[in-house]
């Protein structure tokens, strides 16, 4: 027995003519949805593409007292995981430090923590002490506000000039403003920092302050990541996930590539398919990750790469997110950490991830 | 995971709109309605697409982003009056009596809370168990019952005594509460 309402649902629903389902604007539409949930969890992350020399040991050993060793650490040569909220650092083994303001984008620089606030002054924690070391121009949120390699950090100063400092003797050097719209950082290999604006894409050599050089005049093409003379460049209108040209690789990806220290691998977002791949051979490794998106966005040792992985990304307002610890060689991935919501928590890729 | 193949989408979207689109209808009682939440619901399936791996997996993301996205719109528009694309004229004898019976049901159904409309359309005419009702509802098994249950009343209500109850739903309970 049916009944009247199963009846009457049964009736009223077959005689509907076929739906009209535009293809292309499900397509269009679903596009952009992606790109803006990529842009909002890894774009610019290859600001951090340095292996963090000390994570967290050295500067948790500055709070002097009884705080002992850093518990829950990773496997020896292996740098542990790390976040902050608000103004607290926490490495996956459960120390924190507190910095001397809240945190809107931070970078590891060696054993040094640089950091934007958000009122956009840069501070420079070390040895346990806090310094105001610049200022960056009202950056948006989802690009590059820092970029880091060996004792270098970079970012585009509130007067729109580029700026390289050195934690080292703490030099600053100042660039030329660009000419286009929304400059920015977007790598740093050893002292050469990389830019882009609205005009185009450029590479700045310090040694040289007054100019820069165009690498390209479309802005597309950013440098997304550069490793001991490597460069990871998007290839505007190419399908290949990875093409070498010399020293220059270039990727399909648009928003996030990240070089291992050596260039040797490359981690990156295939079509929503987190894979690392050699930039000799071109064979890929799928992360297995076991979370419905991953992606690796900074690399602990020369074949260990921190992932960033989330479940839900179906609702922005409740996205799950975790850090873990992949082999780059075989894709295996180790339980993390669970992170925060969306907005709470800040990575060391020097680019500030907004709440929904 | 596959990539986002777009051959593959137009595929299922080929084989499954028509299904979808009728339980988008039930949904929301309206075809120009029903046509946008489709449309709506699809396109969080193509951007969920590379970890939907199978098509049945593809149907049920689809069918759940339509029952939630109609809830959705109704909590965000308030709607108070709900669209119907018949309304009955009245109550005569006979076959135009049965008409009109069903045309009152029709209203009293797409007048119901879209959760109770939702728990109720899942239930009996995509015929999911309460479980699966709430798993596609996000909801406790619990609720669905009570949402159900709380449905089926007002809907009594409003035919008053045009039928026995035996008549609106299933009579057996093994059917009606698997």
């Amino acid at each position: 027995m049916t009944g009247l309402l199963n009846d009457l649902m049964r009736d009223r629903a077959d005689h509907l003519e076929a739906p009209e389902v535009d293809l292309a604007a499900i397509a269009r539409d679903g596009e952009r949805v992606v790109r803006r949930r990529r842009a909002a969890v890894v774009g610019g992350v290859a600001a951090a593409s340095v292996v963090a020399v000390v994570s967290g040991a050295a500067l948790l050993g500055t709070r002097g007292g009884d705080d002992g060793p850093v518990a829950g650490s990773p496997p020896a040569g292996v740098q542990p995981l790390t976040w902050t909220t608000g103004r607290t650092l926490h490495t996956a083994g459960g120390e924190s430090v507190d910095l001397a303001a809240e945190v809107r984008a931070w970078v590891w620089v060696g054993d040094d923590v640089v950091y934007t606030d958000p009122g956009h002054r840069v501070h420079l924690w070390q040895d346990g002490r806090d310094r105001v070391v610049g200022e960056t121009m009202s950056p948006d949120t989802d690009l590059a506000e820092l970029v880091s390699d060996g004792t270098f950090v970079a970012w585009v100063g509130a007067d729109r000039r580029v700026e390289r400092y050195d934690v080292a003797d703490g030099a600053t050097v100042r660039g030329p403003a660009l000419p286009g719209e929304r400059p920015r950082v977007t790598a740093i290999d050893r002292a050469e920092v990389y830019l882009a604006d609205s005009a185009g894409v450029y590479a700045w050599q310090p040694s040289t302050p007054s100019s820069y050089r165009t690498i390209d005049t479309d802005p597309r093409a950013v440098v997304l990541d550069a490793e001991s003379g490597t460069l990871v460049r998007t290839a505007p209108g190419r399908t290949a996930l990875l093409e070498r040209e010399g020293t220059t690789l270039h990727v399909s990806a648009r928003e996030f590539a990240d070089l291992s220290p050596d260039a040797g691998l490359l981690s990156l977002d295939d079509a929503d398919v987190g894979k690392v791949v050699d930039t000799t051979t071109g064979r890929g490794v799928t992360l297995d990750h076991g979370h419905e998106w991953a992606v690796g966005y900074q690399w602990l040792d020369p074949t260990t790469v921190a992932t960033l992985a989330f479940d839900g990304m179906d609702d922005e307002g409740s996205m799950d997110g975790w850090l873990l610890t992949c082999d780059a060689l075989t894709g295996a991935c180790a339980p993390g950490e669970h992170l925060p919501a969306l907005g709470e928590f800040q990575l060391p890729a020097g680019l500030h991830v907004a709440a929904p | 995971m596959p990539r986002r193949d777009p051959a593959a989408f137009a595929e299922f979207v080929a084989a499954r709109s028509a299904s979808l689109h009728r339980t988008a209808y039930l949904l929301v009682g309206d075809r120009g309605l029903a046509q946008d939440l489709l449309q709506e619901a699809l396109t969080k399936t193509y951007v969920a697409w590379p970890r939907l791996r199978d098509p049945s997996k593809a149907e049920a993301y689809t069918r759940k982003a339509i029952t939630t996205t109609a809830i959705t719109w109704y909590r965000r528009r308030s709607w108070g009056e709900r669209p119907v694309d018949t309304v009955p004229e009245r109550v005569g004898a006979g076959h135009d009596d049965d008409v009109a019976t069903r045309d009152l049901l029709w209203q009293a159904l797409q007048a119901l809370p879209p959760r109770q409309r939702a728990a109720i359309v899942l239930r009996f005419y995509e015929d999911l168990t309460e479980v699966q009702t709430a798993a596609v509802l996000g909801c406790a098994v619990g609720t669905v019952k009570s949402q159900v249950s709380t449905g089926l009343r007002t809907l009594r209500t409003r035919l008053g005594d045009r039928i026995a109850d035996s008549d609106l739903i299933p009579a057996d309970p093994l059917e009606v509460t698997r």
